[in-house]
């Protein structure tokens, strides 16, 4: 009987959702055609400029569809550099993602109390999110040079010795620093705005009943902030995935390929050094596949962690 | 009766005389002075319009100081839309293929012309140069650096850029420290790296030598630099264009750019030309080998710490013998541009011989023989005699029938290869012998797919 009764309200609430949703069409459908095709409309031509031999400026007669060649070269050829790439690419992703969140959560922690000149701290943290990145990183090359750039001439003065940030062994930890300066202050802000909502009853119970201040970190804040730290971690790992400016600026990939992330190949490949846009598109998709598949993961941890 | 219609014939024929004396005339219009030509032009396109596509570089900052003179001469109004060089190729390359024709003039680089050429982007200026009405004697054709109009403006053949900036590549070196150790500057390429060892570390900070090595395309450009001493085929073979690149000579070649670039600056292989001045003209390299077109920053004392103290020479020789980079910039006509009588016309005014030396004078990188041989702009600037001599080295080379950029559509992919797979042995990622096969194994996989 019971079971009947629910299977009548599903019912009911099924045909008042449908009803609801004819009412609100009209109003939603302008700004979701206009979204699936600025989204819809650049992956079918991305896709299908991977199945071709589309190159910049090609003479019409000598455009061609050849089917998965661009694949089988990617993927088989002699050049294996998109797994190199995707390899250093998913790495950065990994170490910046955390490095990012971690010493973002401890700034957002520090502005969270009362602290002296916090809005000048806040406004210091604006400072890299304005700049362009490209000249952000343009500047960094120069500060990083191993001959005339700032940082070797105070650590020659101060300790004496320098270091060659752009070498094969420390080009990738280069890369790593400017994206962290660049991108953690946008971290720090996201989770300080987090912070700042986030509800005081729940600290007011933790301390009445005696929570200690690690307690209160583990059982009350985290778990609290948990969907926006989430939905920072999804945007900050998509944005690592496709970074391109920083490393494009900074060692036009090199010294050799060692800082040939995924997205500067593709426009290595397509525009920058070949101009072979049905390969670039390539990769391309094989990169929307693979920020699909991280993205899909982690929303589905974050509708677990919402319904749990 | 019969009298009558003689003479009307007469007549009709006198009248059709008469009426053809001012067609003429029209057709032979003139044009012997600058500005006899410009009102010729003036009756033609007054009120249009010209709209180039051209890259921030010192020719067009120069070509900006003077166009006007060109509108107010014909009437014509001309729009320059100036994007960063690196931008400039694949924009011009889009706008191409669309043919919407929204371009008269592009400024392409010389290692660009055969592609542009090849995917029929721009079109050849041959008959308009043979066109005595479209281009008047005072412009002077052959006063355009044979080493320039034949190296950098054409491709199979045929002329299709006019030179607006060229530049070839010399050696910088430092004379007070050439003078304290008691050496001569190179005049081979063994000297080269024997000289760039000497100083390597000689002095606290100082380098042997400094150039372009990034990787990829600029490596690719540092590398052809000295390529050519050693080998004919510095990315593919000149005649066949097939790829060889591990040939013994041309590893030879890239052996000796690695060997010379472990003497410069320890993250050379992340410079660009910028990079790799800034280390010559702050004084931490005892030798650079670069582009002429540079000169005025090493020699300016403003931007110089070396500026008093430097001169320069050829590009070494090598078992191949001379050698010298050709490098620049061309105005071109756009295939699919709709006023390309008109796009010339403006060529002829600002590149042409009677406006030269406003464009020196105004920041240019000259072209002509007659600037060279100028006798108040050579003392202005003692190292034109040195970048003759630098071109004579490279016109040396298109003697030996060799072109330094060379005549197929993949220069540009090629070069990038090349530059890829060398900085992989500089940083000794690969072996010599090893990023030579590869590069060679992926040229010819690239060309395969053609």
């Amino acid at each position: 009987m019971s079971n009947g009764v629910s299977i009548h309200t599903d019912k009911r609430a099924t045909s008042r959702d449908l009803h609801n949703t004819r009412r609100y069409m009209p109003f939603v459908a302008p700004a979701m055609v206009v979204m699936v095709l600025l989204v819809a409309v650049p992956f079918i031509a991305v896709v299908l400029l991977s199945f071709t031999n589309y190159e910049l400026a090609m003479p019409a007669d000598s455009f061609k569809w050849i089917g998965l060649r661009n694949y089988d070269r990617l993927l088989f050829g002699t050049n294996k550099l998109l797994y190199y790439s995707l390899g250093i690419s998913v790495g950065m992703m990994v170490v910046a993602t955390v490095l990012q969140m971690l010493i973002g959560f401890f700034c957002a922690s520090l502005l969270n109390r009362d602290i002296k000149f916090r809005g000048l701290a806040i406004a210091c943290l604006l400072v890299p999110i304005a700049m362009t990145p490209s000249i952000a990183s343009q500047i960094w090359k120069l500060m990083l040079n191993a001959e005339f750039g700032v940082i070797n001439y105070f650590l020659k003065k101060l300790f004496n010795f320098s270091v060659v940030w752009l070498d094969k062994d420390n080009s990738l930890p280069s890369v790593l620093l400017v994206n962290i300066w660049s991108m953690t202050p946008y971290v720090t802000l996201t989770l300080y705005a987090g912070l700042r909502s986030l509800p005081l009853e729940p600290y007011e119970s933790a301390v009445i009943d005696g929570a200690n201040g690690r307690q209160v970190l583990m059982y009350v804040t985290l778990p609290m902030l948990k969907p926006l730290i989430l939905l920072t971690l999804l945007f900050r790992s998509i944005d690592m995935l496709k970074m391109f400016d920083v490393p494009y600026v900074l060692t036009q990939g090199g010294p050799g390929n060692i800082t040939e992330f995924i997205g500067l190949h593709i426009y290595r490949t397509g525009f920058g050094v070949t101009t072979l846009v049905g390969r670039a598109s390539a990769i391309s998709v094989i990169l929307i596949v693979l920020v699909g598949i991280i993205s899909l993961g982690m929303i589905k941890l974050m509708s677990s962690e919402e319904k749990g | 009766m019969k009298t009558a219609r003689r003479n009307l014939s007469f007549l009709l024929s006198l009248l059709l005389i008469l009426a053809l004396v001012p067609s003429v005339f029209a057709t032979a219009p003139d044009i012997s002075t600058v500005e006899a030509w410009g009102a010729h032009i003036k009756s033609q396109y007054e009120g249009q319009e010209l709209n180039l596509l051209v890259g921030a570089h010192p020719s067009i900052d120069a070509m900006l100081k003077y166009y006007k003179d060109f509108e107010e001469l014909t009437g014509v109004k001309v729009n320059f839309r100036i994007i960063t060089d690196g931008t400039l190729k694949n924009t011009a390359l889009i706008e191409g293929t669309g043919k919407a024709g929204n371009y008269d003039i592009f400024a392409v680089d010389a290692a660009s012309i055969p592609e542009f050429y090849g995917k029929q982007i721009i079109i050849p200026v041959d008959d308009y140069l043979a066109d005595a009405v479209k281009t008047p004697e005072w412009y002077d054709y052959a006063d355009l650096l044979p080493a320039y109009s034949k190296g950098i403006g054409t491709s199979k053949g045929v002329t299709v850029g006019i030179p607006i900036a060229g530049e070839t590549r010399y050696v910088g070196y430092r004379t007070d420290l050439f003078e304290k150790y008691g050496k001569q500057p190179p005049k081979t390429m063994d000297e080269f790296l024997e000289l760039a060892r000497f100083f390597n570390g000689k002095e606290e900070g100082l380098y042997g030598v400094s150039m372009r090595a990034a990787s990829g395309r600029q490596n690719g450009s540092g590398f052809m630099s000295v390529a050519y001493a050693f080998t004919d085929s510095a990315l593919v073979n000149p005649t066949t264009f097939e790829p060889e690149f591990n040939s013994p000579d041309t590893m030879a070649a890239v052996e000796f750019f690695v060997e010379l670039l472990k003497n410069a600056p320890p993250d050379v292989t992340t410079y660009s030309h910028e990079e790799a001045l800034s280390a010559f003209i702050q004084g931490k390299a005892a030798m650079w080998l670069d582009a002429t077109a540079l000169t005025g920053k090493v020699i300016d004392p403003s931007t110089s710490t070396i500026s008093e103290v430097v001169d320069f020479v050829p590009t070494p020789d090598g078992p191949k013998g001379q050698s010298g980079a050709l490098a620049g910039w061309n105005f071109t006509i756009p295939a699919d541009s709709k006023k390309a009588d008109l796009a010339w016309a403006f060529i002829v005014y600002m590149t042409g011989k009677p406006t030269a030396k406003t464009y020196v004078e105004n920041g240019g990188i000259p072209c002509r023989t007659s600037i060279y041989t100028d006798e108040v702009l050579a003392a202005n600037n003692w190292t034109y005699p040195k970048q003759l001599e630098a071109l004579d080295h490279a016109l040396a080379l298109i003697d030996r029938g060799v072109k330094y950029n060379p005549d197929f559509t993949y220069t540009n992919d090629i070069m990038a290869i090349a530059g890829t797979y060398i900085s992989k042995a500089m940083i000794e990622e690969l072996t010599i012998q090893e990023a030579c096969d590869q590069a060679q194994a992926e040229m010819v996989e690239f060309l395969e797919d053609k």
